[in-house]
């Protein structure tokens, strides 16, 4: 018995004196930051009589709820960076940027669903694919949106559309990625919000 | 000079005899009906035609203005007698007129007296169908009313004396001896019992006194129950007021809750919704992690070069 005690205190000794967290050969871990690359105008008077509009966080398949960056390198595969990443995972970052472009249009009261604002109409969407297509040099970013407006007052459908952007990289690496992901929605939002307007 | 003399005799005769020709043509054609006078027949059914005779005076409204010209039996089965009567042509016989046999009562010498009919009724001047003349109608003279009105009345008094002489037998005279001497025995009873029936006064007596309070008491509850009834109508109104307003109150409230409620339902609904969501997200991250965990290598010496993203390379 003493002498298992005296063996399990050495071990532990050794272990403290191993670092498994810093692999100082591996390449660093880049952050990218995904972006609406339209240009930013001044903040637009919403008239009061606008309809407010709810607008649930996107949703993503379960491969994509994370903040690495997906890339395929032949059709129906799927794999991560893995020295690149998002500093948010793509469906909750993607929702914060459709209201910022959806409260610059100014058609709208835009508020998040689940607070205390009484809506006239929810937006629902789910990021269906958004990975790098990797398959040829340098690839192109694919972006599949699903987008569902409801009439609050009536619970009734009001539209549903399927919004698709395909993006050529500049660059055959996350970088290159990154910059396509951000045209690429960019893109997409441009297309909702006109859809969008027409649903008024 | 005489024979100028027998020529006027003879002219004179002439003439003469032309016009008896004459008279005696018109009276042979009945043209003398014509004449002066109008003739009418008269049937008389009813009245006796006793003291009346060819040439008897036929007046209207005691004035003679006619004569009896002939009667004689009338044909048919009622033994009517037809009577010729030629009246003054200038007295106006008016449609409606009746004639009725008016007798002297001390000499029995008959006249016929007509009543003429209505002034403003058409003249009797044409004989109706199968009559020579025209027809006045059969009257009634006034003894014969009063004839007529005595043998009725003779006849009701026969009646009447026949009535009481049935009211008067032996069976009701009986009847009525019983009932005189139940009324005396009941008179009898009444005086025997005047106490009882004195004291039976007294006793209605004693309750229409009674029924007389209880009406003053019931009237004074009618009037103290209608004051107390006007009361609590007032009190009602006031309730029902009060009551109105509470429940405009309880249904703006109902309103404004069931409007919250609904809000909370929305809301709570968008939440659980949001909720679910991040459940599923952190069911997914855990899923991720545990995948990471599932290699153990890659956590103590980084990725393989399999598990290289485009771009990246190992050292």
């Amino acid at each position: 018995m003493k002498k298992a005690y005296l063996l399990t205190t050495f071990v532990l000794t050794l272990a403290g004196c191993v670092n498994f967290a810093e692999q100082p050969d591996l390449p660093a871990v880049v952050y990218y930051v995904l972006e609406d690359p339209s240009p930013a105008t001044a903040e637009t008077q919403v008239a009061a009589e606008a309809p407010t509009l709810l607008v649930l966080d996107t949703t993503t398949g379960g491969f994509y709820a994370t903040d690495q960056i997906i890339f395929s390198r032949s059709p129906g595969t799927r794999g991560q960076y893995q020295f690149a990443r998002w500093t948010e995972r793509p469906g909750k970052r993607f929702a914060d940027l459709m209201r910022a472009r959806l409260d610059r249009q100014g058609l709208w009261h835009v508020s998040s669903a689940g607070g205390q604002v009484r809506g006239d109409m929810l937006l629902d969407t789910k990021l269906v694919e958004f990975y790098h297509d990797a398959a040829s040099t340098p690839g192109a970013i694919e972006l599949e949106l699903n987008a569902e407006v409801v009439d609050l007052k009536r619970h009734t459908l009001l539209g549903r559309k399927t919004f698709r952007q395909r993006v050529p990289l500049k660059t055959f690496d996350a970088a290159g990625a990154a910059q396509a992901s951000n045209l690429a929605v960019g893109q997409v939002l441009d297309e909702l919000a006109a859809w969008l307007a027409t649903l008024q | 000079m005489e024979t100028e003399g027998r020529y006027t005799l003879v002219g004179t005769l002439v003439v003469a005899v032309v016009a008896l020709m004459t008279l005696a043509i018109v009276w042979l054609a009945g043209a003398a009906d014509r004449f002066a006078y109008q003739t009418y027949s008269i049937y008389f059914k009813q009245q006796s035609l006793d003291g009346l005779a060819v040439g008897s005076p036929v007046k209207m409204r005691g004035i003679k203005v006619g004569v009896v010209d002939s009667y004689r039996f009338a044909k048919g089965g009622d033994e009517a007698v037809s009577v010729t009567a030629r009246i003054s042509e200038g007295v106006p016989v008016h449609a409606g007129a009746e004639a009725y046999i008016k007798r002297n009562l001390v000499t029995g010498i008959a006249t016929i007296e007509i009543n003429n009919g209505p002034s403003e009724a058409a003249l009797l001047t044409e004989p109706p169908p199968g009559e020579r003349y025209p027809v006045i109608a059969e009257g009634r003279s006034d003894i014969d009313k009063v004839a007529t009105a005595v043998s009725r009345l003779a006849v009701n008094g026969a009646q009447v004396l026949e009535k009481m002489n049935t009211l008067l037998s032996d069976e009701n005279q009986h009847a009525f001896s019983n009932t005189l001497a139940n009324l005396d025995e009941l008179s009898g009873h009444l005086a025997a019992n005047k106490h009882s029936l004195e004291t039976v006064v007294q006793g209605i007596r004693d309750a229409s006194d009674e029924f007389r309070n209880a009406s003053a008491s019931i009237s004074q509850a009618a009037t103290r129950a209608e004051g107390t009834v006007v009361d609590i109508g007032k009190n009602t109104d006031a309730a029902l007021k009060e009551a109105v307003v509470a429940m405009n109150r309880l249904q703006l409230d109902a309103n404004l809750m069931t409007d919250r409620v609904q809000q909370l339902a929305e809301t709570s609904t968008l939440e659980l919704t949001n909720v679910s969501r991040d459940v599923r997200t952190g069911a997914d991250s855990l899923t991720t992690a545990g995948k990471r965990l599932s290699d153990p290598r890659a956590i103590l010496f980084g990725p393989g070069e399999q598990q290289l993203g485009p771009g990246e390379a190992l050292p």
